[in-house]
């Protein structure tokens, strides 16, 4: 197969055939990537018939092929979050900045990052080049107007920060933060799936698995918010990494990321972010409501003990060099 | 048999632009199914409507179970 025949195609899974990671692709043509989430753009494609009975199905190794033949955008940015953060709503303002497109969290990149736990033949160095061929593909220019792509990654991939930066050395990148009780609130009450306590969750976390089977979903959550903390502050150690908190939003888009992800932004495009601004960036009929204060009076004392305890001081070191870095540049 | 006939189309689809082209723009199911049939009679392959439905619902199903196959 030439890799011209995968034209308008996109990877949409990564699975194994027997002994052999393969690439699912999706004809997705002339359809946006924008929404809040990748996999929303792939369970739409998926409900066309064609899409149903026609998918090329390549071995990896097809991906650096497509980036080989056809090139895509370099990321311009690349967004890391703790979850329930605003980093849904940070991105997608960015996109309404012409010419910006972003990937949201699409399940294939994980899918490629977990590769070496099926395999563990499988190297760094082929999960950086699989990956660096992986967003290549998905930031392939598809309008002809795309000068800009971010990538936002789901909430457990900064924990591949150090690999992933290795893929993507020269792009900035941004963590997405806030005061981790809120986020404890928000997963114990709308949990998402990326918050279950399944194995390879544990694995990541180096925990075993019968010590995270009998943690309360509370003290998981705290354990996970404490790893994200960490290996994004181990990593900010130069410019290349900024860190943004949920109270700096939304001024902070365009008041200073888009200029850390070397994203023009003319008053005009201000004008349009802060519309944008007052709707909810998962689901534009609805409102932006800024939840701190009701999370925080629903916050329980072992809520706040557990995070405390495990996250406190890693949130903590964040803020410290958040505020030093914003005081050096008011300064 | 015509479930081969009907998987040997499709991997004749899959190579083929022009065809491909015919067959995306057909959201609604039915007429879908119709241009299969019709498409694929031209190809010389002989598979009916019934047999594209079960297909279909397969290939639903098996992409509701991939996360469990992994």
């Amino acid at each position: 197969m030439h890799p011209s025949e995968l034209r308008g195609w996109v990877p949409i899974r990564v699975y194994w055939r027997e002994s052999q990671p393969m690439v699912d692709w999706c004809f997705m043509g002339m359809r946006s990537l924008n929404a809040p989430f990748f996999d929303q753009v792939v369970e739409g494609c998926i409900q066309e018939p064609f899409n149903l009975l026609f998918r090329h199905q390549t071995p990896l190794a097809m991906l650096q092929e497509v980036q080989a033949f056809s090139p895509g955008l370099e990321p311009s940015g690349m967004i890391f979050h703790m979850s329930r953060c605003g980093s849904t709503l940070a991105a997608q303002l960015l996109t309404a900045v012409p010419g910006v497109g972003v990937v949201g969290e699409p399940r294939v990149i994980d899918e490629v990052l977990r590769l070496s736990l099926r395999d563990p033949g499988i190297t760094d160095e082929q999960r950086v080049a699989w990956l660096r061929a992986l967003v290549s593909v998905l930031g392939q220019p598809r309008f002809g107007q795309e000068q800009r792509f971010l990538v936002k990654f789901d909430c457990w991939q900064v924990l591949d920060l150090p690999l992933i930066r290795r893929a993507f050395p020269q792009v900035p990148w941004v963590f997405l933060y806030r005061d981790p009780v809120e986020v404890v609130v928000s997963q114990l009450g709308r949990p998402s799936g990326r918050m279950l306590r399944g194995p390879l969750e544990a694995s990541l976390l180096g925990l075993g698995g019968a010590e995270v089977a009998q943690m309360s979903d509370a003290a998981f959550c705290a354990h996970a918010l404490a790893a994200f903390c960490r290996v994004a502050l181990e990593q900010s150690t130069d410019s290349l990494g900024c860190l943004l908190h949920y109270r700096e939003l939304p001024s902070a888009v365009w008041a200073s990321l888009a200029a850390h992800f070397a994203i023009p932004c003319t008053d005009a495009d201000v004008a349009v972010l802060r519309e944008r601004a007052q709707f909810d960036a998962k689901d534009r009929s609805r409102r932006f409501v800024d939840d701190s204060l009701s999370k925080q009076r629903v916050a329980t004392d072992q809520m706040r003990a557990l995070v405390d305890r495990w996250v406190g001081p890693w949130y903590g070191a964040l803020e410290e060099v958040r505020v030093r870095r914003t005081a050096a540049v008011v300064g | 048999m015509s479930s081969e006939d009907l998987n040997a189309f499709r991997q004749v689809v899959l190579g083929d632009v022009r065809l491909q082209m015919e067959l995306r723009e057909l959201v609604d199911r039915d007429a879908f199914i119709a241009c299969m049939v019709q498409l694929g009679g031209e190809q010389g392959f002989m598979f009916d409507a019934g047999e594209v439905e079960v297909t279909l619902l397969a290939c639903r199903q098996a992409w509701f179970m991939r996360w469990i196959e992994g």
